[in-house]
């Protein structure tokens, strides 16, 4: 009988780079192109299928000004996967994701950082015209960074979305599998249920804080 | 009488200035200066043409009649005149109905009693002035009646350009004038003008891009960023300036803004590292735990975090997701009586919802509060938050509770990094 994985994945990024509209875009094939402002944090969920297996995803999209990182301590924490989102009409946005990255690595205490599921996506390819970041600059620091794959989508237009959704699940389960990962029945899951994952409580030293070296998982059996 | 009359002229007055000034030189220097700015970064905001191209089709798409409900909202979906439509009819060869005439009469008296309750504010707070509030302030002198009753100009700060007036505070109109032409930075006016393309469009006054409330936001937004120099322009601030907006003018806004962020606590909400929004999550969670232990602790065990629903709730006033007319509902109670209004909602909230949320997950709880915030019935939510109730230094013993000895299990949730 196949288990129920759980992934939470969380989505980081510059105000203004299509965060919000990106996760419209991939859990409703929808996208206005004209999101709100994001304050503090919403939350989707999405069903998908990984290599034969049943996968929730739990995904996090939250406020892109700097200010509001103050909060990233009860977002990031227990993230699976984490997506680093640019404009790749706005270099400054690009710029930014080694704050992002750091910002992340910080709050979140991942483990070890190098293996750290991350993905890089460019948004806006529908403004090609306006590009400001090449292909090759973005992939050149993704190689830098520990080989992080790289996502060049249109969240309006939707191209790629779901694979770099897609990516980051993958790569989530892989390493939660190498990590020993297992489900939880949900009756004991939550925070009463919270397991330390041997790997996660070695590494999660730089910013761990009270209970946030903590990895936590929900799940049910089947 | 006279005193109403008087200061109606001045608002008045302000409104008739401003449209004398559509073409407010600095207002559209700065514009012009930030468009150039735009372009010569390449930065992507204008890809759809030129602004000026941006200026046109709005000015083209003018042509077209636009149906809205009463509060200035499109509507969605295709104009339907019938029985039953929230449209406003207009009605131009029938005769008003007895009922429609007797509403109509009912509601010019609320205004009446407003007016005078009104003009002895501050000095004096009529006896009904609360409940009054909370059945809510007529729609026509809303915009009026906020004005006077957060007192902004009391809290301009006199060193960025108005004088002190001698009485009734500091000159806004002045004030405004001075903070446009100041210079600012231009990371802070990207960042006000990408959330301003985006902030309420479905309204009539915001939807159009580049429009004049766009426009008028955006000028709100610097000139607030410019006067509150501890906090700068933070995401959330947007909302609450585009509810003030629809009601008033953009010297108003600012004023009122400065009102709210330094009078009724809202500031250090704003402020780095967000003090002020911890302290009303420690707040808000000792009160759930008080009235719904079961659904409190239930949602602990479920790590359902008050930084997920709460930022939007409690730094913008509810303005970011709550359908409008919960919106000015909620704000004319805490025009008049502060930030007890946030909780008692906050609880409302959960109330209304307590059932199915105990049944629920995490990911259930966003379900939840997700649909319930589509389509809240005005009344029965402030009846709800209105049944909850305890005296207001309640807030001000957990606020100390909070700094002092706080319960453990509550502060590991609401603390921030």
């Amino acid at each position: 009988m196949s288990k129920k994985q759980f992934l939470k994945m969380v989505i980081l990024g510059d105000s203004g780079v299509g965060k919000t509209t990106l996760l419209q875009q991939y859990v409703t094939q929808k996208a206005t192109g004209n999101s709100k402002p994001t304050i503090g944090a919403d939350f989707q969920k999405k069903e998908v299928m990984v290599d034969n297996q049943q996968v929730n995803l739990q995904i996090w999209d939250t406020a892109g000004q700097e200010k509001f990182q103050s909060l990233g301590y009860a977002f990031y924490r227990g993230a699976d996967s984490c997506a680093l989102v640019f404009d790749i009409t706005n270099h400054k946005s690009f710029e930014n994701l080694a704050m992002w990255k750091k910002g992340f690595i910080e709050n979140a205490s991942p483990g070890d950082v190098n293996t750290y599921p991350f993905v890089v996506i460019g948004n806006k390819l529908d403004k090609e015209v306006n590009r400001q970041v090449t292909s090759q600059e973005a992939r050149q620091w993704c190689k830098d960074n520990g080989d992080i794959p790289y996502y060049e989508t249109s969240a309006l237009e939707n191209i790629s979305v779901d694979s770099a959704f897609l990516e980051m699940a993958k790569t989530a389960l892989k390493r939660g599998t190498q990590n020993a990962l297992f489900s939880l029945p949900e009756s004991i899951g939550g925070a009463g249920g919270a397991i330390k994952l041997n790997n996660f409580e070695d590494r999660g030293g730089a910013g761990a804080k009270g209970g946030a070296g903590k990895k936590k998982k929900n799940g049910t059996c089947c | 009488m006279d005193t109403f009359s008087a200061k109606a002229r001045e608002v008045q007055r302000t409104q008739s200035a401003n449209a004398a000034k559509e073409d407010f030189r600095s207002q559209d220097d700065i514009m012009d200066y930030f468009t150039r700015q735009m372009v010569d970064q390449g930065y992507n905001t204008y890809s759809r043409g030129s602004s000026a191209a941006a200026r046109r089709s709005t000015a083209e798409s003018g042509g077209e009649l636009t149906i809205t409900d009463s509060f200035g909202f499109v509507e969605k979906q295709d104009p339907s005149w019938g029985p039953g439509s929230s449209k406003v009819q207009i009605a131009v060869d029938e005769k008003l109905s007895r009922q429609q005439a007797q509403l109509i009469k009912q509601e010019n008296a609320r205004v009446m009693k407003w007016k005078e309750m009104l003009e002895e504010f501050p000095e004096k707070k009529h006896p009904k002035l609360k409940t009054r509030a909370r059945k809510g302030i007529p729609d026509a002198i809303r915009g009026y009646a906020w004005q006077i009753l957060i007192q902004g100009p009391k809290y301009l700060d006199a060193a960025v350009g108005g004088k002190g007036g001698p009485v009734g505070g500091r000159d806004k109109i002045a004030l405004f004038k001075a903070l446009m032409e100041e210079q600012a930075d231009q990371k802070l006016l990207i960042s006000i003008f990408k959330d301003v393309t985006r902030t309420m469009p479905e309204h009539i006054y915001f939807k159009d891009r580049y429009g004049d409330g766009q426009k008028a936001l955006f000028c709100v937004l610097k000139c607030l960023a410019l006067h509150e120099k501890d906090t700068s322009y933070v995401q959330g601030m947007g909302y609450m300036a585009a509810v003030l907006l629809t009601y008033m003018d953009m010297e108003d806004t600012v004023a009122c803004m400065v009102g709210i962020l330094r009078g009724f606590g809202m500031r250090d909400k704003f402020l780095h590292g967000m003090p002020g929004l911890s302290k009303a999550f420690y707040v808000h969670l000792s009160l759930l735990k008080k009235y719904m232990p079961k659904l409190s602790q239930h949602m602990l065990d479920i790590n359902f975090l008050p930084q997920t629903y709460g930022s939007q709730w409690f730094m913008t006033i509810f303005s970011c997701n709550f359908p409008f007319p919960c919106i000015v509902r909620i704000w004319d109670i805490f025009t008049v009586e502060g930030r007890k209004i946030l909780y008692r909602i906050a609880l409302a909230v959960f109330k209304l919802n307590e059932k199915a949320l105990l049944a629920s997950d995490m990911e259930g709880f966003f379900e939840i509060l997700r649909e319930f915030q589509k389509d809240i019935e005005p009344n029965l939510l402030i009846k709800t938050a209105l049944s909850f109730k305890f005296p207001g230094t309640l807030i001000d013993k957990l606020e100390k509770e909070y700094v002092e000895k706080p319960d453990k299990e509550i502060q590991k949730v609401c603390r921030m990094e």
